[in-house]
């Protein structure tokens, strides 16, 4: 049995008083290197937070979630998979006008500074460009040569289609006619594999018309999942569907 | 077109662990930051609250916890920590930088969040299972003496100095650094009692 009262730290020396400043984020001090005064220190921070989860459980309001989510999403880097490329468009159609603005400042100027910051977004720009392009050439390989589920609802019209390449685990998906929804909600696609269990192939939003694409990496062989699904969840996507699909289609 | 697909895989529940969700943070599923949050938003609010004390601030609180996370996902070191030490952590850290902020209180030296969340995911008693559950981490605290959690939870919830604390309290300095060394020093013991390897 350990005296629990005799555990000396292994830096005992008169730096060890400021182990729970230095735990805390508090102390003056740089963090040390040396790697036993280091797991010191990873061990008080974890050993103290038990404190944190000793407090009172406070539910927060509903709406904070979906405060929560959407600024998580709102600040980050867009992704490559999955990937909406409507948002990528608006982002493209931002970075150039941005570029036009910088160089006009540069007709009036001629400012170096300035030069190098165009050619930064132009390298930006140009990325986008093949970026773009190599979708622009995957989805039309999709299309034309690939495999594809059509997703239909109760009534039988056609609301969206996933296409693939056979033997790929990407492929995309294509909507038709999906209404806009509120600022709360989101799309979400799912991969249904021959277990029934639906896995999240992304969140996505139309555009006014109706439409969207989502390129897609089933991490499997698309035909890997036996049917896709559609449902409308909150801000950010859930884990598992919660509300009945409104589209659903069977792979073929 | 026929539809002739069962309806009730919908019903099926999904219990994906802790790390895969962060693993699918970092992949940027939007969904996964979700089922994180049903997880731990409950959590994180509580202790951002109990610092801020105000609920308007804790919820800032709790959204920039989460946007750090979704932001910093790929940080964590899953083969070393848990996932609620790691929120815990960044919670009250992040709580904490908006009081000093508030008071005015000089920040400018203080460790980085960013390098404490380093540290502690190079080493750490977290990885034993143990640790995975929050009411073992509970657990860990139910023998402490009263004086030595005091100062602790002085220290861990208002931020205050050894100096401060022998002035709110009214004890000698060397009073409140001694129940801070036994307090610690518990914690540890807690910890090897549980058996983890103490290298």
């Amino acid at each position: 049995m350990t005296d629990l009262n005799h555990i000396p730290f292994q830096n005992d020396d008169p730096d060890a008083d400021d182990v729970l400043e230095r735990a805390l984020g508090k102390s003056g001090h740089a963090l040390p290197q040396d790697a036993v005064a280091r797991r010191e220190i990873a061990q008080t921070v974890a050993g103290l937070a038990a404190l944190g989860a000793d407090v009172p459980q406070v539910k927060p309001s509903d709406a904070l979630r979906a405060k929560v989510l959407g600024a998580a999403v709102k600040r980050s880097t867009p992704s490559v998979v999955p990937r909406n490329n409507a948002a990528d468009s608006n982002r493209f159609i931002r970075v150039l006008g941005l570029a036009a603005s910088v160089a006009a400042v540069i007709l009036l100027a001629s400012n170096v500074y300035f030069m190098n910051r165009l050619s930064e977004l132009e390298g930006k720009q140009d990325a986008m460009m093949a970026s773009m392009a190599h979708d622009a050439d995957m989805m039309v390989a999709m299309i034309a040569e690939g495999q594809k589920t059509p997703l239909a609802d109760d009534s039988g019209q056609e609301r969206a289609t996933v296409v693939w390449m056979a033997g790929a685990a990407q492929g995309m998906m294509i909507t038709q006619d999906l209404p806009m929804l509120s600022p709360d909600l989101t799309y979400q696609l799912w991969l249904i594999g021959p277990d029934g269990v639906p896995v999240s192939a992304g969140t996505f939003s139309v555009d006014t018309d109706g439409t969207a694409h989502l390129m897609f990496d089933a991490g499997i062989l698309v035909e890997g999942f036996n049917a896709f699904g559609i449902s409308v969840e909150p801000m950010g996507g859930s884990e598992q569907p919660t509300t009945t699909p409104l589209a659903i289609g069977q792979r073929t | 077109l026929e539809l002739s697909i069962d309806l009730d895989f919908m019903a099926i529940p999904i219990v994906a662990s802790d790390a895969d969700l962060i693993a699918r943070i970092v992949a940027r599923d939007e969904g996964a930051l979700a089922s994180l949050y049903d997880r731990y938003g409950t959590l994180v609010f509580s202790v951002a609250l109990h610092i801020v004390q105000d609920v308007a601030q804790a919820e800032e609180v709790t959204q920039d916890t989460f946007v750090k996370v979704w932001a910093q996902g790929a940080a964590w070191n899953g083969s070393r920590g848990k996932v609620t030490t790691w929120l815990i952590t960044i919670s009250r850290y992040t709580a904490i930088d908006r009081l000093r902020s508030e008071k005015r209180k000089a920040s400018g030296d203080a460790v980085a969040l960013d390098d404490i969340l380093a540290v502690l995911g190079e080493e750490g008693p977290m990885d034993d299972p143990v640790w995975a559950d929050v009411q073992i981490l509970k657990d860990s605290l139910r023998d402490l003496p009263a004086d030595q959690r005091q100062v602790l939870e002085l220290a861990y919830f208002r931020d205050m100095s050894h100096t401060e604390m022998s002035d709110h309290l009214n004890v000698p300095l060397g009073t409140v650094k001694s129940r801070v060394r036994a307090g610690l020093n518990k914690l540890r013991g807690l910890w090897l009692e549980r058996g983890v390897t103490d290298d």
